[in-house]
């Protein structure tokens, strides 16, 4: 293997444990938002278990998407510096924005949220969950406008071999990035929805005494999921449009029937089982989501049992479809990696050696701790709404769960 | 527009040393700060609503880096030996800190525990090691190779983790009440040595001549380090712990600051040509501080039974 491919293999590995955090988080925000809503307004035991239960699951898995994030930005400058040096000051401008912007005010709101349970007023308490939603919401906007213009470049004017901004507007309303974000947005609630309903589906079958908490969550779930579910579909079709202008070689590998552009670079052909997988995903998720609906009246869901071990089951899937949907549209711009700019081959940096370093020691790591993190999140899943980490202050813990105190 | 965008991605990089440092401090004094269990756990839930916000402050000027000087972030790749640890170390850190408290096990807080303190430590020492490379003009791994210049980059490391490890126990001291005492005792153990490393390092950077290339006026800031922490020292020493943590801190921002702002008018140089993005940033920078600013007020109590806690 060359240092660029190992150096892409780097990359895909990375992005693709972080993709699949973030899109959980993505996910789960608007639906945490509407729980603690609920419950700032009508004060029920009920929702504060519900934002409890679903919130610390939300703040563990967030945490894998911060530390796989860093790893993402700072790559860029360690094994890419081609992009850098050919497209960095069009391609950065979006970065600088959103950890300036939208990132360094999500987490700083977010430390407010996890550390000020119980001390801050609750509607500034819920104040400052809509400001993570808001602002977790606006680093997506700024990370697939970068993404668009590594998938079709506008905007800029190359002079002596660099890019320059000439159209801030023009990179903003990208087709590229405006298309992947309407299909990707939808994609990230159908993936929170499911999970919220498979996770609620589970505890029905084992802790009939939860109904409350789950019946409800089970039901946001498949309303969420199936709402996604419809709009991924749809804006996912809605990109062909301009992919076969922008992307012929992409739309060719898919489903060659629908190219129309004369073809000249070519993607791996592979890519056309991981789109198949997706699309079909897709149209499966919308029909078990229609099939559900009457069941969500009065409590005629609890009862069934099968179809409730179908939700759980149902889980992992969401998960391979946003992976697929990553390499469709990341390996289908090969052998670009600025659109018909920049060729993969030409951007990469670092000799053999370090990179293959690199590779080893981020793959184990990232690798390594993505499994932990699933593993800690199905822990907190499987044990309810009754030992809840979120919101207790060190005495509570000290005083309940006695632990030994030189261990 | 240079100067102050340059002028920013010091603040971001002085304000992540003092902030983050305080993180990175506790990690690296963990073992001596407190045993483990609720005490251990005590130190860590005063870093525990700052940690995210305070690791901002780096990511922020790294995508400042990405925004402002494309030209300038070619130095990742070539301080590779350091950049590639230092960033493993960063990963460690966050997740040992993340993980802790997830499971009701000794082993398993343990093996967290050790995570967030390798973390802390090689992170910490990686970036003295970027530091010094830096000083020395970035040579081909970062000098490690040369036998002239091989040890400059290690030492710098060393210093790095000496000051920031004396800032964390500073904080410490004023955060968390119950690791206080172990906390005053490490500062007054550790503010001599450190001090006394840091001084020589800088007088022997200054006989090699590829440090004599790059130096600047700036470069005088590095005598903030020793200064600041026997200051702290002494400010313990007269029962003002508060005193002493502006010590540390100006001691834990000197060292960036001396290198980098010899470092400007090169990065300045480099500064992109969009004045719509420089505009952007430079307006978003008083939105930050403020948001910032309310976090700390927010979370300024030490911690008692009553903290919120969660790692």
């Amino acid at each position: 293997m060359t240092a660029v491919d190992l150096a892409r293999v780097q990359f895909a590995l990375t992005a693709n444990v972080h993709f699949l955090f973030v899109v959980l988080t993505l996910g789960l925000t608007p639906m945490i938002a509407i729980m603690q809503t609920r419950y700032v307004l009508t004060g029920r035991d009920v929702h504060l278990a519900m934002t409890r239960y679903w919130g610390q699951l939300y703040v563990v898995n967030y945490g894998l998407g911060i530390v796989t994030g860093l790893v993402m930005e700072f790559q860029f400058g360690l094994a890419w510096t081609g992009v850098d040096r050919v497209a960095g000051q069009v391609f950065g401008a979006p970065l600088a924005l959103e950890t300036i912007i939208a990132f360094f005010a999500e987490a700083t709101f977010l430390g407010i949220w996890i550390f000020g349970w119980g001390t801050l007023p609750k509607v500034a308490h819920l104040v400052s969950f809509y400001l993570v939603t808001i602002t977790a919401y606006a680093s997506a906007v700024f990370i697939m406008v970068a993404n668009g213009f590594l998938q079709h470049p506008v905007g800029y004017l190359l002079r002596d071999g660099t890019a320059h901004v000439t159209d801030l507007r023009a990179l903003f309303t990208n087709p590229e990035a405006v298309g992947a974000l309407r299909h990707l947005l939808p994609a990230a609630s159908m993936l929170g929805g499911m999970v919220v309903a498979g996770i609620s589906a589970w505890q029905l079958r084992r802790r009939p005494d939860d109904t409350d908490v789950f019946l409800r969550s089970l039901r946001i779930g498949v309303l969420v999921g199936l709402v996604g579910a419809f709009f991924t579909f749809q804006y996912g079709w809605a990109q062909l449009d301009y992919l076969r202008t922008d992307q012929p070689g992409k739309v060719d590998a898919i489903m060659a029937s629908k190219g129309t552009a004369p073809v000249t670079d070519r993607p791996p052909g592979w890519i056309s089982v991981p789109f198949s997988i997706m699309q079909q995903f897709g149209e499966y998720s919308a029909y078990l989501g229609l099939f559900l609906l009457p069941f969500l009246i009065r409590r005629w869901i609890v009862r069934r049992r099968l179809l409730l071990r179908v939700m759980t089951w149902w889980i992992p899937l969401p998960f391979v479809a946003v992976v697929c949907g990553w390499l469709v549209r990341e390996v289908g711009r090969q052998p670009w990696v600025v659109y018909g700019v920049l060729r993969t081959a030409d951007a990469a940096s670092l000799p053999t050696g370090p990179v293959a370093v690199s590779l080893a020691l981020f793959g184990v790591l990232v690798v390594g701790l993505a499994v932990t993190n699933w593993l800690v999140l199905l822990m907190l899943a499987r044990r309810g709404p009754h030992r809840l980490i979120l919101g207790r202050v060190l005495g509570d813990e000290e005083t309940t769960a006695p632990e030994p105190a030189v261990v | 527009m240079h100067t102050a965008l340059t002028a920013m991605l010091l603040l971001l990089v002085a304000g992540w040393f003092v902030l983050d440092g305080y993180g990175l401090g506790t990690g690296i004094l963990l073992r001596w700060l407190a045993p483990p269990g609720r005490p251990r756990r005590r130190v860590l839930t005063g870093v525990g609503p700052v940690l995210l916000a305070n690791e901002m402050w780096l990511v922020a000027a790294a995508g400042l880096v990405a925004g402002a000087f494309p030209a300038a972030e070619r130095v990742l790749a070539a301080a590779w030996p350091a950049v590639v640890p230092g960033l493993a170390a960063w990963v460690l850190r966050d997740a040992g800190l993340w993980l802790r408290g997830r499971r009701d096990s000794p082993r398993w807080r343990r093996c967290w525990e050790s995570g967030y303190a390798l973390g802390s430590l090689v992170f910490a020492f990686c970036w003295g090691l970027l530091l010094g490379g830096l000083a020395l003009g970035l040579p081909p791994g970062l000098g490690l190779g040369d036998p002239g210049t091989a040890w400059f980059a290690p030492v710098c490391g060393l210093v790095v983790v000496g000051v920031l490890g004396t800032h964390g126990a500073a904080v410490t001291a004023v955060r968390v009440p119950s690791a206080a005492a172990r906390a005053v005792k490490l500062v007054e153990r550790l503010a001599r040595p450190a001090a006394a490393l840091t001084l020589p390092v800088a007088l022997a950077g200054l006989t090699l001549p590829a440090v004599r290339a790059q130096l600047a006026p700036p470069a005088a800031l590095v005598l903030l380090a020793p200064l600041g922490l026997l200051y702290a020292r002494r400010a313990l020493a007269h029962r003002q712990p508060k005193r002493a943590t502006a010590g540390t801190a100006v001691a834990a921002a000197a060292p960036a600051l001396a290198v980098l702002g010899c470092a400007a008018p090169q990065l300045a140089a480099a500064a992109g040509d969009s004045t719509v993005l420089a505009v952007v940033l430079l307006a978003a920078a008083p939105v930050v501080l403020a948001h910032q600013g309310l976090l700390w007020w927010l979370f300024r109590h030490p911690v008692t039974d009553r903290t919120v806690a969660f790692f």
